[in-house]
């Protein structure tokens, strides 16, 4: 059961969107290449001669595109959640796509190693193991407003209820390689890159697009009509979900793995027109993952007019005015499902001003880079709305890095991280974030993110 | 997001936070139709079968070489003093004759149930025949259902084809036999019912208004001290040929003491209008709105009976009778609009 409170904790307290997963913060860090890597396969054997370790390296979202830190501080303080203070978060909702998302993203251990050519760079090989979860909550500010001031408001109107949640756990175990492709008469380079994973899935919750739930209520309340049009997949291994009334209950669960696999793949290419100019183009997380064992598949496709407990005014009959419960019930299937991976386009232009040569390699003393993200569905850490964010990294003579980025648009709006870094011989360790916006200003931050590198270099 | 933080927030028994909102919605909905009727569900009939109606003194000495009697009876009963003409669909005759004769009373005997007082075999709506001799002291009981038949105000008990085995000195006492009648109309096609006329029908219903949803709190639930205001809309369509006045009463478990009832004073329904055919040519629409109190609430959700009483009277109805077919009805349906305050 603590797995199950783990699991939960971490899809909730994820609950939470920056630009979940891919990280600007290590995009622009020489030292974090192993982690920017692992967003962008271009990235793989940057900034190290044979061979780069990670371990441990975690990584964790947190956000909303609605509710700020300032709000979250103002429930978890007041001596007492008003109508009011209810209100007010209601209101800054948005009539459709209010998201809550999150990822904790663990890399276990990634190696890569950089083998052939003149300069050791030739081409780049890796692998590695990484523990991933991620989550999506999609709702409309009508589910809210139904729940907390009642369904008067919407009386002769139809309300779209259904929320649409998405989880998703799994362990990708991956092989890597990328080529530096240099014409002799140029100073360009092209890399190639690919990350092909297989994927471990160890549990997922999927609503699919289309799901529905409606409600109309009859001007003067005569009567409800529920239209139910919805698909919950669920598979958390050998055990299943159930839902009885307006209890949702999981029972004990154990993630050891394997409820599903699939294979999953990220592929990229750099341009680099000369030394300390690249441009990145890349395609993350394209595949999906086959769940097939403890799988539920929750469905109603019916439409329903309650008019109320019917009366016969006869002696035998059992009068329950607590009846409505059961309408919303489902049926119950345990057919495997695919889940996809959250694919996303990601863009990247680095500069670097000030170059610098120590046995270790060449580095830069400013770096400027900025990144484009583009997912392709609201779904897990992939959201429709683009991403842009640019930042700085000052290279203090390739110990310590200090960097700082900030972006637009995304699920929270706005963001503005830092970075440190410190390599100190083989050493690397370093904290990056895309967004402190809370820690700055609490009653704009809607997201916060952190994550930390640990890793050798050789 | 919200819910997760109210939710957290709550964790902190300290604190009291408050749900506000407004629902709109249906409680309960029925119809009450001329099958709805309990009064025509349990009519009970004693009727007295003295001697004399065998053709037998009492009190002195008789000898005979066998009785048989083609009709005793009949006897008159009126099924209710409010209703010109029933067409049943289905009738549940139910009874028993108790044989306070000091004579059996043979096989082949019947109870017949007429329609009229003529004994001809055209009147019998239905029979029941006695297998096997009843002797003095003994009862027969049967349970028959009849179909398809038309009764006016008024049925008729006969026993038919009486008859019993010779017998000598014996004396009849002023004990009557007994026939024991139950009438139920299980399904009525047509009534004809008396201007100017009060009945009223009476039903008990287990109830459950869902305590275990924690709003009100009785019982310390996890959601406490609910406050709710608004009313609740009652509205009925009235298509029968009679004013209504109904009033429900919630009941204890013990069904012994009335926790509250749902309208002050009675839910006032004027009637509908129907032909001569039984078939609504119009129908009394009306709203009326009950203010509903915290305490009510609790009441009903207390309660575990409730008791409706509905009097209908054809009050300044023109002519002798109205009629009603299975088709009008009167509609009656609960619609909840409150706000409710939950502290928790």
């Amino acid at each position: 059961m603590k797995r199950i409170i783990l699991f939960s904790a971490a899809m909730i307290l994820a609950g939470a969107a920056v630009q979940a997963q891919v990280s600007i913060g290590a995009l622009q860090d020489g030292h974090n290449s192993a982690n920017a890597a692992r967003h962008l396969p271009t990235f793989l054997g940057d900034h190290f001669r044979k061979v780069q370790v990670t371990v441990f390296n975690p990584y964790l979202s947190l956000g909303s595109s609605f509710a700020s830190f300032e709000d979250a501080r103002e429930y978890m303080t007041a001596d007492r959640i008003t109508s009011g203070m209810i209100s007010n978060t209601i209101d800054k909702l948005e009539p459709e796509g209010n998201n809550i998302h999150g990822v904790v993203d663990i890399a276990l251990l990634n190696v890569a190693l950089n083998i052939g050519g003149s300069d050791g760079r030739k081409a780049t090989v890796g692998f590695g193991v990484n523990e991933r979860v991620e989550m999506n909550m999609l709702f409309n500010e009508d589910l809210l407003r139904l729940a907390w001031n009642g369904n008067k408001q919407y009386a002769g109107q139809t309300v779209n209820l259904m929320p649409r949640f998405n989880g998703l756990a799994f362990t990708e175990y991956y092989v890597a390689a990328s080529y530096n492709i240099a014409p002799s008469f140029t100073d360009m380079i092209i890399k190639p890159a690919i990350r092909l994973s297989y994927l471990s899935g160890q549990a997922s919750i999927q609503m699919p697009k289309d799901n529905a739930v409606s409600l109309f209520t009859e001007s003067e309340g005569r009567y409800l009509d529920f239209d139910f049009n919805y698909t919950v997949n669920a598979s958390m291994d050998a055990d299943s979900l159930t839902l009885e009334g307006s209890t949702f209950n999981i029972n004990e669960k154990s993630f050891r793995g394997g409820a599903g696999s699939g294979f999953g793949m990220d592929i990229g290419v750099r341009v680099s027109p000369r030394p300390g100019l690249s441009f990145n183009l890349g395609i993350m997380d394209i595949g999906s993952i086959h769940f097939k064992n403890g799988v539920t598949n929750m469905f109603n496709h019916s439409s329903y007019r309650y008019e109320g407990q019917e009366l016969t005014f006869a002696e035998d009959q059992s009068i329950n005015l607590d009846s409505l419960a059961g309408l919303a019930k489902p049926n119950y299937t345990h057919e495997a499902y695919t889940m996809k991976l959250p694919t996303k386009l990601i863009l990247t232009a680095s500069m670097g001003l000030g170059r610098m040569e120590k046995k270790s390699g060449v580095y830069y003393r400013h770096q400027l880079t900025a990144m484009y993200l583009q997912g392709f569905d609201n779904y897990l850490s992939s959201t429709k709305k683009p991403y842009l964010a640019l930042g700085y990294t000052h290279s203090f003579n390739n110990v310590f890095n200090l960097g700082a980025n900030a972006g637009v648009g995304g699920i929270t709006g706005g963001t503005f991280g830092v970075l440190a870094s410190v390599k100190a011989g083989p050493f690397c360790f370093g904290l990056h974030s895309n967004n402190i916006l809370p820690l700055i200003s609490p009653s704009s931050g809607r997201g916060a993110d952190l994550g930390m590198l640990l890793g050798l270099t050789f | 997001m919200l819910l997760l933080l109210v939710t957290a927030a709550s964790c902190n028994k300290d604190k009291t936070n408050e749900m506000d909102g407004d629902w709109l919605f249906p409680i309960a909905k029925g119809n009450l139709s001329i099958n709805s009727l309990s009064e025509l569900k349990n009519l009970e009939y004693d009727v007295e079968i003295p001697a004399f109606s065998i053709g037998q003194p009492v009190n002195f000495p008789v000898s005979s070489p066998g009785l048989h009697i083609s009709h005793v009876g009949p006897f008159g009963v009126q099924i209710t003093d409010w209703l010109h003409r029933v067409d049943v669909d289905t009738l549940e005759f139910t009874g028993s004759l108790s044989n306070f004769f000091p004579i059996p009373i043979g096989a082949g005997t019947r109870v017949s149930l007429r329609n009229a007082r003529d004994t001809s075999a055209a009147h019998v709506v239905g029979f029941a025949t006695i297998p096997q001799t009843v002797m003095p002291g003994a009862s027969f009981s049967f349970d028959i259902n009849i179909y398809g038949q038309s009764l006016s105000d008024s049925v008729y008990f006969t026993l038919d084809e009486f008859n019993s085995p010779a017998y000598n000195n014996v004396v009849f006492s002023s004990t009557p036999a007994h026939l024991k009648i139950q009438l139920k109309v299980v399904a009525a096609s047509f009534v004809e019912i008396y201007t100017n006329r009060t009945f009223t029908s009476v039903d008990t219903a287990e109830f459950s208004a869902g305590e275990d949803d924690n709003i009100g709190g009785n019982s310390g639930g996890a959601l406490s001290d609910t406050s709710t205001s608004g009313v609740i809309n009652v509205f009925t369509d009235n298509g029968l040929p009679a004013n209504i006045y109904s009033q429900l009463y919630f009941l204890d478990e013990t069904k012994t003491q009335v926790l509250d009832s749902m309208f002050l004073g009675a839910l006032d329904m004027e009637g509908g209008l129907t032909d001569d055919l039984g078939n609504t040519s119009f129908i009394n629409r009306r709203k009326t709105i009950i203010p509903v109190t915290r305490q009510k609430l609790d009441h009903l959700k207390a309660s575990r009976y409730v008791a409706s009483r509905f009097e209908f009277n054809t009050v300044n109805y023109t002519g002798l009778w109205v009629a009603a077919n299975r088709g009008p009805k009167l509609s009656i349906q609960f619609t909840g609009d409150l706000n409710i305050r939950i502290n928790f």
